[in-house]
């Protein structure tokens, strides 16, 4: 194996993830590997970076990525306690950064995590739209953690629009904040054209192909001339996420399948129990 | 004022049919004892309201005592969508009113403030506008914006639970307080329970954790534990095993029965 394939495809989403974490701002995510992905930038590029992950009750708290202690960890090194009046006046005043895992997005970076098919009588029900109408309005752009990239992520038009991407409500001047920004995913990172609002291809992850995502993709992306590769992530952030931002491997998770899932799930509570039961 | 009641005395304050609003978020906080005592108490019909709702509405579903629910969200966080919710969903079992976070949370203040609708911008250009009757556009009349309309919610009673509360009512949170002081301030009355009920005092000593003013407590109930299988920062942190069980048994509707069967609806078996 070469020197520079010596990385997994996680640290790899994490690594370009946390890039984009930019200025004086709270960073919220929704998958593994982006909440992995806000503690790295914090860690590595972007000191005033707030990362919310411990809580609002310890806000602006430090901590490796745990599942059951994660309202536990930070105690000694939280900043203040924040209400959630005051949270939504960070979202709504775009100080607030967040990675979103949704079950579909479209060409025009509309996303959805409530329903697959009709909404009224789904072919399934998601968890809801949850902050999503509430971003897509008020931050300054929407970004997207795809963790399966296939026709079934990638899609011609969601099936409820959630997130608000490029198109009518937009043109009429309705809606101003919240255009979508990039889109990670596991063979790719994607952005928008902002004059045509359709995706558009950015750069291939290492050891996928142009046609591997054309393969797994449900409409035409608009493509570079040439495609460049993600860039790999470095021996320092590697480091960093195995040994103080993620020693337990939830960054795993994300794409790990189930009957895995649960018995590393099952293993993960035993060992969290057993590292921090004494700071309870 | 003492307003401590028994678990088993809940039922006196919760009628078929009412609006109840839930507080806690996800796996965080959840007044399950209080819950299980409603589906215990044979209450049903009921119109639930929950920004981030877990198990509590998922329990409610599955024991089919919801007739309309208010949510932005129902989930297990990394165990993804409610088992119940999602088959309600799915079977159209409930009358679902889907909304985004803020614009529950602006549902309840509107509810709170005793005005018929508060105005945001959340969910438009979103489908939520389709789909939900209670979000009406509207142009401001100061400079004509486009915004939505947020129906008031006015709920009858507020579920929460608390790691300590005195008789009075000061319910203190030491974790993330989620919306519940806005759930209490809303409802018409609140049911508080707690880890513990300490006196008056304990609660001076430490009054910046208070997140539940007296004003708005009608009855606390102490419940060692009322969280059930979620988390209640300091007290315990989210139980795996029996978080496992519920999701195991909520995997059909007949194994769902059993377990409300032998952790709800059983008569009796928690009574003080």
């Amino acid at each position: 194996m070469s020197e520079e394939r010596r990385y997994s495809l996680e640290d790899l989403l994490i690594s370009r993830m946390a890039r984009e974490l930019k200025g004086e701002i709270v960073g919220g995510a929704a998958t593994f590997c982006s909440m992995a992905a806000v503690k790295l930038a914090q860690l590595l590029h972007n000191p005033d970076l707030i990362d919310m992950s411990g809580g609002l009750h310890h806000f602006d708290s430090r901590a490796p990525l745990t599942l059951f202690h994660t309202e536990f960890l930070g105690k000694q090194s939280a900043k203040a306690r924040v209400s959630w009046g005051e949270l939504f006046l960070m979202v709504f005043r775009e100080k607030f950064f967040v990675w979103i895992g949704p079950a579909q997005i479209d060409q025009n970076g509309n996303a959805n995590i409530s329903a697959i098919g009709p909404w009224a009588r789904p072919k399934a029900a998601l968890v809801g739209a949850r902050g999503l109408p509430d971003d897509s309005v008020h931050l300054s752009s929407m970004n997207y953690h795809v963790i399966d990239h296939s026709k079934r992520t990638f899609v011609p038009r969601v099936d409820f629009v959630c997130a608000v991407g490029f198109g009518p409500a937009r043109e009429s001047g309705e809606v101003k904040s919240g255009r979508p920004g990039v889109v990670i995913s596991n063979l790719g990172v994607f952005d928008f054209d902002e004059q045509s609002g359709r995706m558009r291809l950015q750069s291939l992850n290492a050891g996928v192909t142009l046609d591997q995502v054309k393969e797994n993709t449900g409409f035409d992306l608009l493509l570079p001339s040439t495609v460049p590769q993600t860039d790999a992530p470095t021996q320092t952030e590697i480091a960093l996420i195995r040994d103080r931002i993620d020693p337990l491997g939830l960054r795993f998770l994300d794409r790990m399948p189930r009957p895995e899932a649960a018995a590393f799930l099952d293993q993960l509570a035993a060992r969290e129990r057993e590292m921090f039961s004494s700071r309870l | 004022m003492n307003k401590v009641i028994g678990l088993r005395d809940v039922r006196e304050e919760i009628r078929s049919g009412d609006t109840i609003v839930i507080g806690g978020g996800g796996l965080v906080r959840k007044p399950m004892a209080l819950v299980e005592e409603v589906i215990r108490a044979g209450i049903r019909d009921l119109t639930v309201v929950s920004v981030l709702g877990g198990p509590d509405v998922d329990l409610l579903l599955g024991a089919g005592r919801v007739k309309k629910l208010f949510y932005a969200y129902v989930g297990f966080d990394f165990g993804g969508p409610g088992p119940n919710f999602r088959r309600a969903r799915e079977e159209n079992k409930a009358e679902f009113i889907e909304g985004s976070e803020f614009i529950l949370i602006s549902a309840l203040e509107a509810g709170a403030r005793g005005i018929s609708f508060m105005p945001v911008r959340s969910g438009l250009g979103s489908d939520l506008l389709r789909v939900n009757s209670n979000l009406q556009k509207f142009v401001s009349p100061f400079g004509g914006e486009k915004l939505v309309a947020v129906k008031a919610i006015r709920p009858d009673v507020a579920l929460l639970h608390v790691n300590s509360a005195d008789p009075t009512g000061y319910g203190q949170i030491l974790g993330d307080w989620f919306l519940d002081p806005l759930c209490a301030q809303a409802a018409k009355k609140t049911i508080m329970s707690a880890e513990k009920i300490v006196d008056t005092e304990t609660i001076e000593q430490r009054f910046a954790d208070t997140a539940i003013v007296k004003l708005w407590t009608s009855k606390v109930v102490e419940a060692p534990g009322g969280a059930g299988f979620t988390s209640c920062y300091p007290d315990y942190p989210a139980d795996f095993v029996r978080l496992k069980e519920y999701l195991g048994h909520a995997r059909s509707a007949e194994t769902f029965n059993a377990y409300v069967e032998k952790n709800a609806a059983g008569q009796e078996r928690r009574v003080s």
